[in-house]
């Protein structure tokens, strides 16, 4: 008891020659909600294979509730939403859910976790024809019907519509309230920001940052935004270039893209220099400009 | 329910809702059964005993072999692909209790096998064809013949791609069949096969069956020493099997 509920210390995972993660550690507290959030291939799947005892690390160790992942009474307090995973064929939706149910000494009645996930309507439905977003709904009926002390899950709104997805995000925003871990995999920087109280940013195996969504969002920022608009000849390139405040410009068809820290200062000097911004368009950084300001960052 | 309780009745009724093995495993041998008694009915075959009795064994064996062989190989294989022993690895259940439904659900498919062709045996010759405690110990004998053929099916799921496990199956399972002596008994085939054949499990299952009707109940102990062979056989191959794919999952 007390203990943190995931230890990974120096963990490193490789696959032949390819290095899935490398000399990763983190530990978490009992009542966290993690989002381990990066851009596909960054190898958060495969933590999560580590973490829920379906891989063993190359290096390093892990440990869930101070003991072996794959431990039994592990498996009894711990939950798994995998995300390359066939349903069961021949079985309805309940009956699915009621194999899950089965299968842990303690937890919620099927109908409460169909209730949860969606799937009241659809419970007779064969699982096997469900769509993909329901299929989605059914692996996380199944994973939260043994009201686990924690839950893994892998990119768990991936296909999911709008409704689902936001009854999924309360669910779990309920679990914090009721002192569970989560820990779940995403590569969207608003379902991180929105679910989760801490988040680690993984990116070509390795974690770049360990941070609260907020202070996420302000390292994002310094990562500058993107003025877009179609030039005209008589706007030269090579004044747009010298105007102060443009960090970096790139042609994109016959579009112009402009990097800088400040979008608003930028175009009012471009609108003083008289250029014609034609379709313009200001976006915000996004999560890739962070990966890259933050993982060069990491590099320097 | 327990776990195991409800991960058995998962498994009858994923087999009692899969129509392509209802068709393969009960209809086919049905509709052999009556169009083999209809044609060679009245002939006494080399076993000793009357067509009728003949085909019956052979065509419950023959479905009992395909529940046994074709629905338990194309399951696992496919499973195996399809994530799905990955995720129940992560569940609490003990891969014992995974197999062991599956044992037993296969176990009660083989008695539903035996049952049904044996009624179709008293519709079609009356119910003077075996008395109670024959009929009995030809299910028994059945059932329990049927493991060596679970056995190979782990086989062909473990080292087998999923893709072509279930055609794969499907081949073992008519050729055994064949050469068991299930659809042309051995006496019409040539001697070099008929000396292969005396030695395939499918005919040393088969012929358990023949002798019990034919009242021969002493000369059974060798063919089931052998079904025993093939058991031990295809169990540890198949055990070696379930190990490498354990060890190529959690590496």
């Amino acid at each position: 008891m007390g203990g943190p509920v995931i230890e990974l210390q120096a963990v490193s995972k490789t696959y032949g020659d390819t290095a899935a993660l490398t000399d990763v550690s983190w530990s978490v507290d009992p009542g966290q909600i993690v989002a381990l959030l990066g851009p596909n291939g960054a190898g958060k799947t495969t933590a999560i294979a580590l973490m829920a005892g379906i891989r063993r690390p190359s290096t390093g160790f892990v440990r869930i509730f101070g003991v072996d992942p794959r431990d039994r009474s592990v498996r009894a307090r711990r939950a798994v939403m995998l995300q390359d995973c066939e349903t069961i064929d021949f079985l309805s939706v309940r009956e699915a859910v009621a194999l899950f149910r089965s299968y842990y000494p303690r937890g919620m009645t099927v109908n409460d976790a169909l209730e949860h996930a969606g799937l009241a309507q659809l419970a007779e439905r064969r699982a096997d024809g469900l769509s993909h977003g329901n299929k989605q709904r059914l692996f996380f009926a199944q994973a939260i019907v043994s009201d686990p002390e924690l839950l893994f899950l892998d990119e768990p709104t991936v296909g999911m519509d709008v409704e689902s997805r936001r009854a999924l995000h309360d669910y779990v925003r309920g679990l914090r309230a009721a002192g569970r871990t989560v820990l779940l995999t995403t590569h969207d920087l608003a379902e991180a920001d929105e679910l989760a109280d801490r988040v680690l940013l993984v990116a070509r195996g390795r974690v770049v940052q360990d941070a609260s969504p907020a202070q996420l969002k302000r390292s994002a920022r310094s990562a500058g935004s993107w003025i877009r608009f179609r030039p005209t000849a008589s706007a030269p390139i090579n004044v747009i270039r010298g105007v102060p405040g443009v960090l970096e410009t790139r042609t994109e068809g016959d579009q112009l893209a402009l990097l800088v820290d400040n979008p608003g200062e930028v175009v009012a000097r471009l609108v003083g220099l008289q250029v014609p911004l034609t379709d313009l368009v200001v976006e915000g950084p996004s999560l890739e400009d962070a990966f890259v300001a933050m993982t060069h960052e990491d590099g320097a | 329910m327990n776990a195991f309780g409800a991960q058995t009745v998962m498994e009858v009724r994923r087999i009692a809702r899969n129509t392509r093995f209802l068709i393969f495993t009960l209809l086919t041998p049905l509709v052999y059964y009556i169009f083999f008694v209809l044609a060679f009915g009245d002939r006494t075959s080399a076993q000793g005993i009357s067509g009728k009795a003949f085909f019956l064994v052979s065509m419950a064996a023959f479905g009992v072999i395909g529940t046994a062989l074709v629905s338990f190989a194309g399951r696992i294989a496919a499973e195996r692909q399809r994530g799905w022993f990955r995720l129940l690895r992560t569940t609490p259940l003990p891969t014992s209790a995974i197999f062991g439904a599956k044992l037993v659900a296969a176990v009660l498919a083989s008695i539903g096998v035996v049952v049904v062709l044996g009624l179709a045996g008293m519709v079609v010759n009356g119910s003077g064809l075996l008395t109670a405690d024959r009929w009995l110990a030809l299910l028994l004998v059945l059932v329990l013949g049927s493991l060596p053929f679970a056995a190979l099916a782990l086989v062909i799921g473990y080292f087998v791609e999923a893709e072509v496990a279930y055609s794969a199956s499907l081949g073992v399972y008519f050729l055994l069949a064949m050469i068991g002596g299930l659809f042309l008994p051995l006496e019409f085939m040539p001697d070099a096969i008929q000396k292969v054949a005396v030695v395939t499990p499918g005919y040393l299952y088969a012929k358990i069956g023949w002798d019990l009707i034919a009242g021969r109940t002493a000369e059974i102990w060798p063919q089931a020493a052998g079904l025993c062979a093939y058991f031990l056989a295809f169990a540890l191959i198949g055990a070696i099997g379930l190990r490498r794919d354990e060890g190529q999952t959690y590496r």
